[in-house]
């Protein structure tokens, strides 16, 4: 169930023509969205705001539905939803495009109240143009664009529940959201107490975990170097047992690819985050006290070998006190 | 039509989370031998953070709300500045809400402390951001289990 998420690569901005039909949207966000999920694929959260448009004749199956019917354009704030076309003609049907170059998205507003059932059993199943979402509303309910935009935002809410309720374990009798949520919030505050108990458990033995750690390190770091050499780690501990098989998938993008993807994401970052962080992230500290060479300093948090500086100071230094020490329990959670 | 399985972005990459975790506990190990065991163990708890989401990538709200305040934590004791205060302004996208402080937190809210860097999110990207973190916060959990298996036997 992991197909709700929309692969990255699919996505192209919004041609600049396509934006000026959107009447009233905000088109620097839009433009900025678009490139958003151009870089990131990250789902842009605002419900499709459905903009009326006197005429923009043809796009798609208009011939057979009747009077009354309106072309709009939604503002491409939403992609990635492509629920399956479902047969027959009542029900909503969202495609994605897959040229999404001339995005152009619209909603037909069928006034599915009015439409005789003889043509509404006509209306063509003809595939929608392949740039466009179609939303269309099903019979016997609001055709309003606020309706059809909540009705998109509920059922991808319901999409990342039915999502979650296969993560948490024991989640699968429950139905309905807050039941759900309850179940959620347990689990992740589960994980998190085991963490906690984990590492306390780690600091009391630590200190025997010295003879070990040097030597994966140099295979590690030479494994990252060069990614075609896959070495066999004869390494006593049977923690990595579970892991080896992992390591045939994709030894170079573990570190390589990792920092491939930091450059442009951090062009993002800095663009659409706009905030201070970049000046936040301790510069001066990298600099005065770590002695790591760094190129800006966001991706230098992401840096492998600036990293290992960064862990050593800082973990030496830290202490937090507002963490109460807890008395765990140390059963798995299955 | 359905959307493209991105299972590789999802699923967490085992054996980088591995490398940042075990480097990370070298690192400790090597300087904080003369450090309280509380002050080892709060370390350590943050370093398995700090390495869950170095393996997520910047590409999740939390992973960079988790780093950013590891990073600042480090940066503040470095320097002797109090603690005490979050950097949570610098990520913190301000979402109007009408009498915030009578509003009674409903689940959501309570869902959004508990995840990193999802104070300002609706309820659909809150809910796929808690799904990444779930899956990153078990890989985490299984290896830090099976790290203390071999070491103590």
């Amino acid at each position: 169930m992991d197909d709700y998420v929309c692969n990255a690569g699919d996505l192209v901005p919004l041609p600049t023509s396509m934006q000026s039909l959107n009447n009233s949207n905000d088109h620097d966000t839009s433009g900025t969205a678009s490139y958003i999920h151009d870089q990131i694929g990250i789902h842009d959260t605002r419900p499709p705001i459905i903009s009326s448009i006197a005429n923009d004749a043809g796009k798609e199956t208009s011939t057979k539905n009747s009077r009354k019917r309106k072309v709009e354009n939604i503002s491409n704030q939403k992609v990635g939803c492509g629920n399956t076309t479902k047969d027959g003609t009542k029900d909503k049907r969202m495609k994605e495009g897959t040229e999404r170059g001339g995005a152009t998205e619209e909603s037909q507003k069928a006034n599915s109240k009015k439409e005789a059932s003889g043509d509404a059993s006509k209306r063509s199943m003809k595939p929608a143009k392949s740039e466009c979402i179609h939303v269309r509303a099903r019979r016997g309910q609001a055709t309003d664009s606020h309706s059809l935009a909540e009705r998109v935002r509920r059922e991808r809410i319901s999409e990342r529940m039915k999502y979650l309720q296969d993560l948490v374990p024991g989640c699968n009798k429950i139905t309905g959201k807050a039941g759900m949520l309850d179940e959620i919030i347990n689990y992740v505050q589960s994980l998190q107490r085991q963490v906690e108990f984990l590492s306390m458990k780690l600091a009391a033995v630590n200190p025997r975990l010295d003879f070990h750690i040097d030597n994966f390190f140099d295979r590690e770091i030479d494994l990252a170097c060069n990614p075609g050499v896959m070495p066999m780690f004869d390494m006593p501990s049977k923690q990595w047992n579970p892991y080896i098989q992992f390591n045939s998938l994709h030894p170079t993008t573990a570190c390589c690819g990792f920092d491939v993807d930091m450059c442009s994401s951090d062009r993002i970052l800095g663009r659409t985050m706009s905030m201070s962080m970049p000046a936040l992230l301790p510069d001066t500290i990298l600099d005065s006290s770590l002695n790591v060479h760094r190129s800006s300093s966001y991706p230098s948090s992401w840096d492998i070998a600036g990293l290992h500086n960064i862990y050593g100071v800082e973990f030496y230094q830290g202490r937090r006190p507002d963490l109460p020490f807890q008395s765990l329990q140390g059963d798995n959670f299955p | 039509m359905n959307r493209k399985n991105s299972n590789k972005s999802r699923n967490p990459n085992k054996p980088t989370l591995a490398f940042y975790f075990l480097r990370a506990l070298a690192c400790i190990n090597k300087k904080t031998s003369m450090a309280s065991y509380n002050q080892r163990s709060g370390t350590i708890k943050r370093a398995a953070y700090a390495s869950m989401a170095l393996a997520a990538g910047p590409k999740r709200a939390w992973s960079r709300a988790v780093l950013c305040r590891v990073l600042w934590w480090g940066s503040s004791r470095l320097h002797g500045f109090p603690t005490r205060r979050r950097p949570r302004a610098f990520f913190h996208r301000r979402v109007r809400v009408a009498d915030p402080k009578l509003r009674e937190p409903s689940k959501a809210d309570v869902l959004r402390r508990l995840v990193p860097g999802a104070k300002a999110m609706d309820l659909s990207r809150l809910l796929e951001e808690t799904a990444h973190y779930i899956q990153y916060l078990r890989a985490q959990v299984l290896l830090m289990q099976n790290v203390v298996g071999s070491v103590s036997d």
